[in-house]
């Protein structure tokens, strides 16, 4: 069945109002999208037509989802209609109603498809972590994406949701920014550091810890999203020309921990790993793994450097089983020896690397 | 009158208990063979790293007195070699320290040499040669050491720079002993030893002690003395917790830079999990 067939079975088997408001909102999304676009765009049409949260989301959907599509690419719009779905089922259809129309401007404000992808990452975890928090957070994630990148948001979104467990209206709060401890973090999260101000007291800690000196460069600004990277390049080691604030931490300790991780790949990584012939899944797996590796090496030397490692893994159990949580939580797994997770799959990673890490874990 | 004239004067310079001193290599066979010949010895190394404690260590194994001068750029030959005084009885003749240990066979250590200003230090030539005799001006007396004397001093080379150094002409009367950090295994059992702490704090504080001496010449001076990795130790067998005890004993006596300070202490808690 083309997508034609498929539209007009779903229009003919659905209920009058729905029927109307779709073939209202056709003609833009037949604009808007290829058809592989437009199954996807259908897709969540009929998800929400068919959830029983009403009308008020599907008119939401069908009025913004284009709109958000234009700017991030319709290759987005598998993951954001399945983020649909979940918050609808989670939490209710004044929360994807609320995800739904925020979403044109929060994309304004964010770097690339990568953070779009990780708002919404936001929002379907506090579907089953926090429902309650969602409408709080549409409103206010304009607000905060003013301040804040994704990265930063994810974090103060996870603090919320971990300092309010225990108490759904403190939560709320949270999120509303009433409370000072929401309004601090985001001050705090809002003062970057410059590399400008840390490049001496990182140089000379390298130089301490390893007996060498290891150049530092600060990493050219016009790609926002990657200049916040680490990296290594011709022996020296590019970090970002600012640092936001972790939560609860300044942007100096998260200089120092990208700073001490890339000069322990400077001490302990040896050949470079073929990639070229591996999927990008795996790639960035055996970067993960690698990345462990060189830490395990590191902290055998320096046992205080697992604190200050530890303090920016945050991944933790969640409904969203994506490859890249998934990865996230092993990382944190191969770091924390007090971290509980239960996945299968983590599970086996951390036993894997547990069992080659004695005498010396070595990637051949 | 010469006070001198009392029962030996020096008697309570000798060390009575046996000073800890662990070796590094053979300075105890070479310093012995040293003062069997009596030569003039110059320990050289840097602040903290057993000097003092093993000239200590080294009188009391040849039970000699031993008188250490602390020296400074403000002491004059005075200081060192006497002075006429005035009491009631009227002019009475002082001796010295470094006079009281010719005249009574001690080991006179002068610590920091290079810190005396060198008209100062020119004194001590006519001691480190075969005459081994020290001109009295002011007394008009010509003394001949004692058998028992030797004269020992300490050199920093980390500290010096064209305007305050030994000359050569005072450099070439001492035989050498080079002092550096002991080797890391030798060192914890030192700051084991001395401050009490358990071998892992040890391990660690020498550890740490390493990474600053990475930084010498690279914004340190000096890098951090086995002395301070003790006073750290006796700080945390004393219930202070690592961090604090760190940062009062190693990290802020070393340096005012505060990027420095920062790295030093991130660099200290590397070592601490």
């Amino acid at each position: 069945m083309n997508v034609t067939e498929e539209l007009e079975a779903f229009l003919t088997a659905t209920n009058h109002d729905a029927r109307s408001l779709v073939r209202t909102a056709l003609p833009e999304a037949q604009r808007t999208f290829s058809e592989d676009g437009l199954r996807a765009w259908l897709t969540g049409v009929k998800s929400l037509a068919q959830s029983g949260v009403g009308l008020g989301p599907l008119v939401s959907y069908l009025g913004t989802v284009p709109a958000t599509a234009r700017e991030v690419g319709e290759a987005q719009l598998p993951h954001l209609v399945s983020t649909t779905e979940k918050v609808a089922l989670a939490a209710g259809n004044r929360s994807v109603d609320a995800m739904l129309i925020c979403l044109p401007g929060l994309v304004r404000k964010l770097h690339d498809a990568e953070d779009f992808g990780l708002v919404l990452e936001i929002f379907a975890d506090l579907a089953h972590t926090a429902p309650a928090a969602i409408e709080p957070l549409a409103e206010r994630a304009g607000q905060l994406l003013d301040q804040l990148s994704a990265e930063g948001l994810r974090r103060w979104v996870l603090l919320g949701v971990q300092s309010h467990t225990q108490d759904a209206a403190a939560q709320a709060s949270y999120f509303r920014l009433e409370t000072t401890d929401a309004r601090s973090v985001l001050r705090a999260a809002g003062e970057g550091t410059l590399f400008s101000d840390i490049e001496r007291r990182m140089s000379l800690y390298l130089r301490a810890l390893w007996g060498r000196d290891m150049a530092l460069r600060p990493n050219q600004a016009p790609q926002p999203k990657k200049a916040r990277r680490t990296s290594i390049v011709e022996g020296a080691i590019r970090l970002p020309q600012a640092f936001e604030a972790f939560p609860g931490v300044s942007g100096v300790p998260l200089y120092r921990a990208a700073a001490a991780h890339a000069a322990a790949h400077l001490q302990y990584s040896r050949a470079k790993f073929p990639l070229r012939e591996l999927r990008p899944l795996q790639v960035a797996l055996v970067g993960l793994i690698e990345d462990a590796r060189v830490e395990c090496l590191a902290l055998r030397e320096f046992p205080g450097l697992r604190s200050l490692w530890r303090q920016f893994h945050v991944a933790a159990p969640t409904f969203t089983m994506t490859a890249v949580t998934l990865m996230q939580r092993l990382a944190r797994g191969l770091i924390d020896p007090d971290y509980r997770d239960d996945n299968p799959w983590v599970t086996k990673g951390r036993g894997m690397f547990r069992n080659c890490s004695t005498p010396g874990p070595r990637i051949r | 009158m010469d006070r001198h004239s009392s029962a030996n004067p020096v008697a309570q310079y000798v060390l009575r208990e046996q000073p800890y001193y662990r070796a590094i290599g053979n300075e105890i066979a070479l310093y012995e063979a040293a003062y069997a010949a009596r030569m003039p010895m110059m320990l050289k190394g840097p602040t903290g790293c057993g000097k003092t404690r093993f000239v200590e260590y080294m009188a009391w194994k040849l039970g000699k007195p031993l008188i250490t001068i602390a020296c400074h750029e403000d002491m004059t030959a005075s200081d060192l070699v006497g002075r006429h005084l005035l009491d009631a009885q009227g002019t009475t003749w002082q001796d010295g320290p470094l006079t009281q240990a010719v005249r009574h066979g001690a080991i006179c250590y002068l610590d920091e040499i290079v810190e005396a200003r060198q008209d100062t230090t020119v004194v001590i030539h006519p001691l480190t040669d075969a005459r081994r005799v020290l001109p009295l001006e002011k007394k008009g007396e010509l003394l001949q050491a004692h058998p028992d004397f030797q004269i020992v001093i300490s050199y920093n080379p980390g500290y010096q720079n064209i305007m305050k150094d030994l000359k050569q002409s005072t450099k070439q009367r001492f035989g050498a002993l080079d002092f550096t950090w002991p080797r890391r295994d030798i060192e914890a059992e030192i700051v084991t030893h001395e401050s009490g702490a358990s071998r892992d704090v040890a391990d660690k504080l020498v550890s740490i002690a390493e990474r600053s001496r990475n930084l010498k010449g690279h914004g340190l001076e000096e890098g951090l003395s086995t002395r301070t990795l003790i006073y750290a130790g006796q700080l945390i067998t004393r219930g202070i917790d690592p961090a604090s005890a760190c940062s009062v004993a190693l990290v802020r006596p070393i340096t005012d830079d505060a990027d420095m300070r920062d790295a030093l202490e991130a660099a200290m808690q590397a070592h601490f999990g």
